[in-house]
């Protein structure tokens, strides 16, 4: 068996003439907490439903546990658990009669609905309405309807979505428990790279429907290209003097950046100061994966 | 998965809604205006209406037959609209159809479901009926056979309503949109009836669902076995490939 949880190959999805997923090539390996990335609209979603067979791709295909997804949904569909973007109930029944609804059509024991709400903090509320919930607990009610079952796969997405900034913190420390503990293979989607960051073992990148990136994240921070930045009194002249010398400076909020790294910042200066300008200020900069991030996606949006 | 966990979850989600309010509620209050007007002319109608001949139990059907048969069809339509709002109001599609079932089984039972709650609403009207015979102390027997016709050409006859509203509830995310095309229909129940063509469509049927001589029977008969089972399969041809975005 192979060691990938999921498994996408050129998947594409067109309505009516706009396609939000575009040959779209994923890999989610066993036991990994996959960071699915992306700006609002990039094709998060539409990808996601796609994964639960909610969405028909119009081209390419979706294996998960290496079964195809268009001839196995209901045998796949019992090893995995979701929350798909704003979450879903009965509003007129209680929150344990929602997790009863999921559990008779999972099959699952009834002790596991006690169990999701322990793990979820909504025991004391169970016996309550949902549509009385606060958004927060409704989001976190979608998050034990995904873990009923125990299934070895979960997709949530934009999981921490109306959470405060202890739920958010909460479900990261599920989220991340969950591989160890449960023997789960996560995928989580987010449009916030801070979050994914904190938690992934590896990330996919995704903008207008188009992966960018899948990997380790140290991976495309080594992409990222180091400059030195230079204050000096002119940068003009001083530009065109490294220029002249070989290097390629760029002048940028009266700093000039220098395509070089810390081992040539003393060769610069030297440069610099022989030439007679007066230099205040050397270093190194590497851009945040921050940056990075909003670079590529900001590449592909401008394609 | 089993077909039963599926449709005993369907029914569940029923529960503490305002589908029994409607179920119960709806016939009750078409049995109220039915005793009301059958006590209030009681003499009239039994000395001197065309229907006078007809008996006591008989004469009430004929009181009942054209409020039922626009009533019935509007029932329908909120019925098959409460079930698929439940799904719609909180973005509940998703996560059911995500879950081991078929969508074949989530239609089928949904529509099992629509029929029964249908059903229900006119074995409670028929049980209303004869308490207000009782109670009126009619002096003919309950006329079980006349009774049992009409409850049966109703059956047949309420399939291709309940398939017709059944798709085009979980069709439009906006609850009102199957509601206004339903009880449009049903108001106009009694024109569609009056065309020969026109009367076979599933919304005006219940008009022809009275098992008496001059009545064509076999409006309900035929649209409901040929338009019930036909609008399932095609809706349900339809949910099973719809992307649900």
């Amino acid at each position: 068996m192979s060691s990938l949880v999921i498994e996408t190959d050129n998947l594409t999805k067109t309505f009516k003439g706009f396609t939000p997923v575009d040959s779209l090539s994923l890999n989610v390996k066993k036991g990994e907490i996959y960071g699915f990335l992306g700006p609002n609209g990039a094709g998060k979603t539409t990808t996601i439903r796609m994964l639960l067979g909610l969405i028909r791709p119009t081209k390419g295909e979706v294996r998960i546990f290496d079964k195809s997804l268009a001839h196995h949904r209901i045998e796949i569909a019992k090893k995995v658990g979701s929350l798909v973007e704003s979450p879903s109930y009965y509003g007129h029944l209680t929150g344990y009669e929602n997790l009863e609804i999921t559990r008779k059509l999972l099959n699952a024991d009834r002790q596991d609905i006690d169990r999701t709400l322990e793990i979820v903090r909504l025991t004391e509320w169970k016996h309550k309405k949902v549509k009385h919930y606060s958004l927060g607990m409704k989001q976190r009610l979608g998050i034990a309807q995904a873990l009923l079952g125990s299934p070895e796969l979960l997709i949530l997405d934009e999981p921490t979505n109306g959470l405060d900034p202890a739920g958010i913190h909460e479900i990261r420390d599920l989220i991340v428990s969950l591989p160890e503990r449960m023997d789960m293979t996560v995928l989580v989607s987010s449009h916030i790279l801070r979050e994914v960051e904190l938690i992934a073992d590896r990330v996919g990148i995704i903008s207008r429907g188009k992966l960018l990136f899948e990997g380790e994240l140290a991976k495309l921070q080594e992409r990222s290209e180091v400059k030195l930045k230079v204050e000096v009194e002119r940068p003009d002249e001083a530009a065109r003097l490294l220029f002249h010398a070989g290097y390629r400076a760029r002048k940028k909020e009266h700093a000039l950046y220098v395509e070089a790294d810390r081992s040539l910042a003393a060769e610069v200066n030297r440069h610099l100061v022989l030439a007679g300008h007066d230099v205040f200020h050397i270093s190194e900069e590497r851009k945040s994966l921050e940056d990075i991030f909003l670079e590529l996606t900001k590449e592909a949006d401008s394609v | 998965m089993s077909r039963m966990a599926v449709f005993t979850t369907e029914l569940y989600k029923q529960k503490n809604g305002v589908m029994w309010w409607l179920v119960f509620g709806g016939p009750l209050l078409i049995a109220a205006l039915v005793f009301i007007d059958v006590r209030v002319r009681y003499d009239y109608l039994l000395t001197k209406s065309e229907q006078a001949d007809l008996g006591p139990w008989g004469v009430m059907l004929g009181e009942l037959v054209y409020l039922w048969a626009m009533f019935m069809p509007i029932g329908i339509t909120l019925i098959a609209a409460i079930v698929h709002y439940r799904e719609f109001s909180e973005n509940a599609w998703k996560h059911l159809l995500s879950l081991p079932v078929t969508r074949r089984s989530v239609y089928l039972s949904k529509w099992l479901l629509i029929v029964l709650f249908t059903y229900s609403a006119v074995i409670v009207l028929m049980l209303a009926l004869f308490a207000i015979g009782k109670l009126l102390g009619f002096s003919e027997p309950f006329p079980s056979d006349l009774y049992g016709e009409y409850v049966l050409y109703q059956a047949i006859g309420a399939l291709g309503i309940v398939s017709f509203q059944h798709w085009i509830s979980s069709r439009f995310q906006n609850v009102m949109a199957p509601i206004v095309i339903g009880v449009g229909l049903s108001v106009c129940a009694i024109f569609l009836g009056q065309s020969e063509v026109l009367s076979f469509f599933p919304h005006a049927v219940i008009l022809y669902a009275i098992p008496f001589e001059d009545v064509a029977n076999n409006r309900p008969v035929w649209s409901g076995l040929i338009a019930g089972p036909l609008l399932l399969g095609l809706g349900m041809l339809e949910f099973r490939r719809r992307d649900i975005v």
